[in-house]
């Protein structure tokens, strides 16, 4: 899933300046389970917004929605009767939620109240770790199901760097040390020999490198 | 006979629990009670949670009498005794109670206890120096609230415990241990130390009887948290001393010296004795007393049955028990009582003709009836002791149940291990998969579907309505003493079987020559002890008889059992040496057995010339007393039924509400020693209580669903599976066919928790609606109070004045659980106005929903940076921990959000200019 | 010879190599690089410029290294993956060597986030394996990484560092191998401390061969307080340093001599593990105490370069040896 984080109050507050009518739109399906964006998160921050206009006096109007998936067309469309009666939109959706309301609602003010993070998993109830770059060509099958090019925070192909010890990234000790995780799982595998090959240089032209990427699918289309 | 009338005698904890349950199962309950109150005793008991809960239970007793208060079905008599009782010749009695008839099928006696009157010790003054008070009265000043020392009319600068009076007292023909005393001292020490902070507490005691789940934990928090100290010592006096502070003389360890202690107030640990009535109701009805005047259990297997058909007893009436143990009891009574109507009935099963009701010990708001159709058939995961009582109960009811597992069965009951394989074989309402292993269980209370694998990887699926954990647990030398295991002249106490210790194990051992001198070596935790020390002390007896010298060591002598006491002064007066160590026994290496210990109680003059009361026993046996420990399979199993375990890994929560065997989890009871209730009277008795519960619950096959459950709006559910992570009863799952979340309305508690935490509102609590909710927040101070804790308090501390005076316009907005309170409730309450929030709710330990005041915890600190980030300030927001006794706690609370209302003023600004 | 390095001449002359790291100044001063460069003359065989070391921002490794190259000495120019493209190495690689740089050692590079600029984007385009794989093939297959030709070849001796104390241990030999097989000449190791470790290492390297295909240069620090081994024990990944080490420092009434007398004795016993070729000596801005540590282990002087210039390695022991 797309991992989000909603950005600080302060932050929010002050791309907010000046507007008195803002619409608060939630997305349901990525955000919601991350729970940076969903019905409650929409709540919660409208009733920071209303609060923190209270304290200082002013009067706001705050609306509140939620639409099931803010990066389709169809889904964004039902924000269309009333969003132009506020000074701005307030998307708790992820980047590209944020995108497509502004490029359907050309003239509204669309404003992201969140960070949107990674692709990534709750690796417990309230941590989410990422898992996937989405650099375009995956190796999975060749590190155990275990990705070092998201993972590895140097992202490198022929294994660990000298700074992984006791199973941790340099960088930080919160931080697993990915090539430990796949030497692990390959042993348990029986599978160590795929260590023995070396990973030529990655093509990077399949990640975001070669410009913005698409996907096209003749085949379904219209 | 008139049918399905049961007479309960007495209000109080095991009397309400009895009446509660027999109701629930069916029968039509009068409940009399010769006071003018509900509660018994306990009515005068107090909340001892101090920043948190210390397990006293209390809080159980304001429940159950609400309970009873609540059900129609329940007749109470107050101020009424039974004048007279006339067996009936169809069975069942005639009773004349306060001025009228009552015809009954059966009559439960529970009439309680006695304590101690502190005055027929007159060396200790009670009465007499104002400084001196029981610990009734010091019960009745926490439960009022305010100052202790005001509360006495004295200073509480030093203040001390004195145990075991009337208790271990055979001057005053209590040769018996009131077993609750300890615990109720320990938890009061806390309270006084929790509301007088700089008040030093001393503890004068003979052995600590250690009852519950974790108790080292809660007396290593008195000592090092409140630097309680407990002093090893049976005071001979409370004197007065000039200024006015008693004076509390007590023999020194050291040298044995009298020495004196002042203390600005003494509280005498009172006993408990067998009540009033007790001697009056026996002859009533033919029943025989102990020697110690306690109703005589018949038949140890069914210690509520009295051999007189008709009659049962329960609770504190037949001997000292704990609140906990005295609800039990009470379930245990209603079962007894079922299980002998059903016996009548010729030969029939018992049908559970009812209405299941609603969960034990737990209140529910009403949600939309439903019946929901279960399987009768329960799983009892173990072939143990309490496993197969548990299944030989359960068939007794009409149920079918399934025993999994290997065998397994707690110390000193092989024998009743045999004659249970027997019956359990020759009942065809049980099955045995003998050597099965549960790997997988899914569904839901009612509707489980187990998979089982078997010996040589069969693996087979059981549907079953209920599960009874029954995995006992593993015995292995305490930490002290594993180097030991295996070496020659060691031996395990469980290995020297149940009907005393074969003494010729000595013969094999001997190193030849001179005496013959065995050590008992008895180093377990507290909560083991309680279940092993007597066999410790009927293995020192026989070793007595067969002419041995025997040294029992111990940090503490455990007597708290019915008959212990006694049994232990036996052995000490045969010639038993006991030692209370300090210090871990040191065994040396070698090929003979020296044991080293230290004696506290010795001065200079041991063997040890440097160390002064260092014994050094050579031993021909050295036995030592096995620790229990959670099997090795716990935590794999508790996974698989996703039932959580307690401080020391055994299952069950630490949660006052779950005793004595209930779990996270509805209809998936834990019994006996894999809960940590390792002696076989408990273990029998959570095999009773497991199965009853389980028979009440699917034994129709009709489980009827009448509380308030939480349902998902499948629509809107994005399957984040937040609910079915954080609901603290598992009642989540996942509905296939909807791609959506799932509340299974018969496991759900109805707690709220997870419509609080659903991060796309889809979910919603019958009858306590998000709307419904904030409905009742109006611009005004708010205070969302806990139904079970809080909101009591708050209703009593309402009615006791004009509540108004007290602190204003409070808005209390009532929650089933403090964990239903949503961030947006609170946020929403500040946007309309309240000036200041406060959530109220139980103890952490003492949620009767587990988890959920936790999770409020965490939502006022979210709620208080959240405000902060708008420039509110944070202390508007306030979380308290109030028990629903403590409604002078509760007005505290209240007055102090008032207070931080009245200083931080609206929370919207006025414009400025 | 692969190339006109000094340091490849004394490795195939058979000789116990020595080599020290110089660590480039946090400003444009030429002059502090010369006179640390002073201390190494005559000292040792090659001196390791480091390549903005635990990626904090000092004078580039190439300027550097052509300063040292033009004093006379032989520099070995690291380069790490973190702050270059695969077009930027290659382009950098050229211009050091047109310069005169002609050993190249082959990094990772720390994170940045341990660095001065913890915001910075770190590049990581090529792994340090590939690097190797990518100088080698520029020197002996006349190719850039596209495969277009490259006409006048950088003739570099190629260096790869490898961390015995890293995890997973078992992982860190066949890294080795990687590297080996990639093309690296001659391995610098993470400092010693642990010589237990280092010499199961170093099994594993002789089980596969490895020693004969590799030079391998045993890293090793002189420290000069107690402190410093405990901030590199706590802080530093992937070092293990014995407490009893710890402890004698801490004994020491002179710390620094005591630190010295360590680094000396560690030498000694390192040169006695079969398959080790030389000590990389890695002084930490202590660059003066180098040639105290080379004196007093034996290691001078160091063998001379002939006067005709790279000859044919003689079979028998160097003059002066």
């Amino acid at each position: 899933m797309i991992v989000a984080e909603r950005k600080s109050l302060d932050e929010i507050l002050a791309m907010l300046q000046g507007c008195s009518r803002v619409l608060v739109v939630g997305c349901g399906t990525c955000v919601t389970v991350c729970m940076a964006g969903g019905e409650k998160e929409v709540g919660v921050l409208a009733s920071l917004l209303r609060l923190a206009a209270q304290r200082e006096g002013r009067t706001v109007e705050i609306g509140e929605t939620t639409i099931e998936r803010q990066c389709e067309w169809e889904f964004v469309d039902g924000l269309a009767p009333g969003i132009r009666g506020y000074d701005a939109v307030l998307s708790m959706g992820c980047g590209a939620g944020v995108q497509t309301i502004a490029q359907r609602f050309g003239g509204v003010r669309v404003l992201p109240a969140l960070n949107t993070k990674f692709i990534g998993i709750p690796e417990k109830q309230g941590m989410w770790v990422e898992m996937c770059l989405g650099c375009g060509d995956c190796v999975l099958d060749r590190t155990g199901g275990i990705c070092p090019v998201a993972r590895c925070s140097k992202g490198l192909l022929n294994g660990p760097c000298g700074g992984s010890q006791g199973g941790k990234c340099e960088v930080s000790k919160d931080i697993d040390c990915a090539w430990q995780l796949i030497y692990d799982r390959l042993a348990s595998l029986g599978r160590l020999d795929l260590l023995e090959a070396e990973f030529a240089p990655k093509d990077w032209s399949k990640n975001r490198d070669g410009g913005p990427r698409k996907v096209l699918r003749e085949e379904v289309m219209l | 006979m008139e049918s399905s009338r049961v007479v309960v005698v007495g209000a109080g904890v095991a009397g309400m629990s009895a009446a509660r349950s027999l109701a629930a199962a069916g029968a039509r309950v009068t409940l009399v009670e010769k006071g003018e109150r509900l509660g018994g005793m306990a009515a005068d008991y107090a909340c001892k949670g101090t920043d948190r809960c210390n397990k006293c239970n209390v809080c159980l007793v304001h429940e159950l009498v609400r309970d009873v208060k609540s059900r129609p079905d329940i007749d109470v008599m107050t101020g009424c005794t039974v004048d007279w009782a006339e067996a009936l010749p169809s069975g069942g009695y005639r009773l004349k109670v306060g001025g009228r008839e009552v015809g009954c099928s059966a009559v439960v006696l529970a009439t309680g206890f006695e304590p101690f009157d502190a005055s027929a010790r007159p060396e200790f003054g009670y009465r007499v120096h104002p400084a001196v008070v029981t610990a009734l009265d010091l019960e009745k000043a926490l439960r009022d609230g305010g100052g202790i020392g005001e509360r006495f009319g004295r200073p509480i600068g030093s203040v001390a415990f004195v145990q075991c009076v009337g208790s271990r007292d055979l001057q005053q023909g209590r040769g018996y241990c009131s077993r609750v005393c300890c615990m109720y001292s320990l938890r009061m020490a806390r309270a006084v130390r929790h509301r007088h902070p700089s008040a030093e507490v001393t503890v004068f005691y003979m052995d600590f009887q250690a009852a519950g789940k974790d108790p080292a934990d809660l007396r290593r928090r008195a000592e090092t948290e409140d630097g309680v100290r407990f002093v090893r010592a049976r005071p001979s006096e409370v004197a007065s001393a000039p200024d006015g502070r008693a004076v509390v003389w007590f023999e020194d360890l050291d040298g044995g010296r009298c020495r004196p202690a002042e203390f600005d107030l003494v509280i005498l640990a009172v006993g408990t004795g067998p009540g009033r009535d007790t001697r009056t109701l026996a002859d009533m009805f033919g029943l025989g007393l102990d020697e110690s005047g306690f109703f005589a259990p018949a038949d140890p297997g069914d210690a509520t049955a009295t051999g007189v058909p008709g009659v049962f007893v329960a609770g504190m009436c037949r001997g000292p028990r704990d609140i906990a143990e005295s609800v039990a009891d009470g379930e245990r009574a209603a079962l007894a009582v079922l299980r002998e109507e059903a016996a009548r009935r010729a030969g029939q099963r018992l049908a559970l003709s009812l209405p299941v009701g609603t969960w034990p010990g737990r209140r529910v708001l009403r949600g939309q009836p439903e019946t929901i159709e279960v399987s009768s058939t329960v799983l009892v995961l173990g072939r143990t002791v309490e496993g197969m009582e548990a299944a030989r109960i359960l068939s007794d009811l009409g149920c079918r149940a399934v025993i999994v597992g290997e065998e397994a069965h707690p110390d000193g009951s092989s024998g009743l291990a045999h004659s249970l394989l027997a019956r359990v074989d020759e009942d065809s309402s049980i099955d045995v998969l003998a050597g099965g292993r549960l790997v997988r269980l899914d569904g839901q209370a009612g509707g489980f579907r187990a998979t089982i694998e078997g010996p040589g990887g069969l693996v087979s699926e059981i549907c079953a309505g209920a599960l009874i954990v029954a995995t006992g647990y593993r015995r292995e030398f305490p930490e002290a003493a594993r180097g030991l295991a295996g070496r020659a002249c060691v031996v395990g106490l469980s290995e020297l079987g149940e009907s005393g210790v074969p003494w010729a194990v000595g013969e094999e051992h001997r190193k030849g020559g001179g005496g013959r001198r065995a050590v008992i070596w008895v180093g377990v935790r507290p909560d083991t002890a309680r279940a092993v020390f007597r066999q410790a002390i009927l293995a020192a007896l026989s070793a007595l008889a067969a002419g041995w010298e025997v040294y029992v060591l111990c940090p503490e002598v455990a007597v708290a059992g019915p008959g212990d006491e006694e049994l232990y002064l036996e052995a000490r007066r045969q010639g038993a040496v006991f030692v209370k160590y300090e210090e871990e026994p040191e065994v040396q290496a070698g090929s003979a057995l020296r044991v080293l210990v230290r004696d506290p109680c010795l001065g200079a003059g041991g063997a040890g010339d440097d160390v002064p009361g260092l014994l050094a026993i050579d031993a021909d046996v050295l036995v030592v007393a096995e620790e229990a420990y959670p099997p090795p399979d716990a935590p794999e199993l508790a996974r698989v039924l996703q039932v959580n375990t307690g401080p020391l890994g055994f299952f069950q929560d630490d949660n006052v509400n779950l005793l004595p065997v209930l779990t996270n989890r509805r209809s998936i009871f834990a019994v006996g020693g894999c809960r940590g209730a390792t002696g076989v009277a408990d273990a029998m008795a959570d095999a009773h209580v497991a199965a009853y519960l389980a028979a009440r619950l699917v034994g129709t096959g009709n489980l009827h669903v009448d509380w308030a459950t939480a349902r998902v709006d499948q629509d809107k559910c994005a399957l984040c599976l937040t609910c079915v992570r954080t609901c603290p009863h598992r009642a989540v799952g996942v509905d296939d066919e909807m791609r959506a979340a799932k509340i299974s309305r018969a496991a759900c508690w109805g707690c709220g928790v997870c419509t609080s935490e659903c991060p796309g509102k889809a979910i919603a609590l019958e009858s306590c609606s998000d709307d419904e909710v904030l409905a009742r927040v109006r611009p005004a101070v708010t205070a969302f109070c806990c139904d079970h804790s809080a909101l009591i308090a708050a209703q009593a501390a309402m009615a006791g004045l004009a509540a108004d005076d007290a602190v204003g316009d409070l808005n209390i907005v009532s929650v089933p659980c403090t964990g239903k309170v949503d961030i947006i409730h609170l946020l929403k309450a500040f946007e309309r106005g309240a000036e200041a929030v406060m959530v109220a709710g139980c103890f952490d330990e003492g949620c009767h929903f587990l988890s959920g005041n936790r999770r409020a915890l965490l939502r006022v600190g979210q709620a208080a940076s959240l405000l902060k980030a708008v420039g509110i300030e944070p202390e508007r927001v306030r979380f308290y921990h109030v028990g629903p006794d403590m409604s002078a706690a509760f007005l505290e609370a209240a007055q102090e959000t008032m207070q931080v209302a009245r200083e931080l003023g609206p929370v919207m600004r006025r414009r400025a200019g | 010879m692969k190339s006109r390095s000094n340091l490849e001449w004394v490795l195939a002359a058979g000789h116990f190599a020595l080599t020290g790291e110089l660590g480039p100044p946090q400003s444009a001063s030429a002059e502090v690089i010369r006179k640390k460069a002073e201390y190494y003359k005559g000292c040792v065989d090659a001196v390791n410029i480091t390549d903005n070391q635990t990626a904090i921002v000092r004078m580039s490794s190439i300027a550097s290294a052509a300063i040292l190259a033009g004093l006379g000495l032989d520099p070995i120019m690291q380069m790490t993956c973190r702050d270059r493209n695969r077009i930027a190495i290659q382009s950098d690689i050229l211009g050091a060597y047109a310069l005169g740089v002609n050993n190249i050692l082959c990094l990772t590079g720390d994170h940045q986030s341990f660095g001065n600029h913890p915001t910075s984007k770190n590049v990581y385009d090529l792994d340090s394996v590939q690097l190797i794989h990518m100088v080698r093939v520029m020197r002996d297959e006349k190719r850039f990484l596209s495969g277009d030709e490259l006409k006048a070849e950088p003739r570099m001796l190629i260096g790869a560092a490898e961390n015995p104390f890293a995890d997973p241990f078992e992982y860190r030999v066949v890294r080795l191998a990687k590297k080996v097989a990639a093309g690296a000449d001659f391995i610098q190791t993470q400092a010693v401390f642990d010589l237990p470790r280092f010499s199961r290492w170093m099994q594993m390297v002789r089980d596969r061969g490895l020693h004969e295909r590799v030079y391998i240069l045993a890293g090793v620090i002189p420290v000069k307080s107690a402190r410093a081994l405990e901030y590199m024990k706590n802080e530093v990944p992937g070092m293990s340093v014995p407490d009893e080490l710890i402890r004698r420092m801490e004994a020491a009434g002179d710390p620094k001599e005591e630190g010295v007398r360590i680094a000396v004795e560690t030498i000694q016993q390192l040169r006695e593990v079969p398959g080790v070729a030389g000590i990389h000596l890695m002084p930490m801005m202590w660059e003066a105490i180098a040639p105290v540590v080379a004196e007093r282990a034996g290691l001078l002087p160091r063998p001379a370069l002939p006067a005709a210039g790279l000859a044919p390695a003689s079979e028998g022991p160097p003059a002066g040896a």
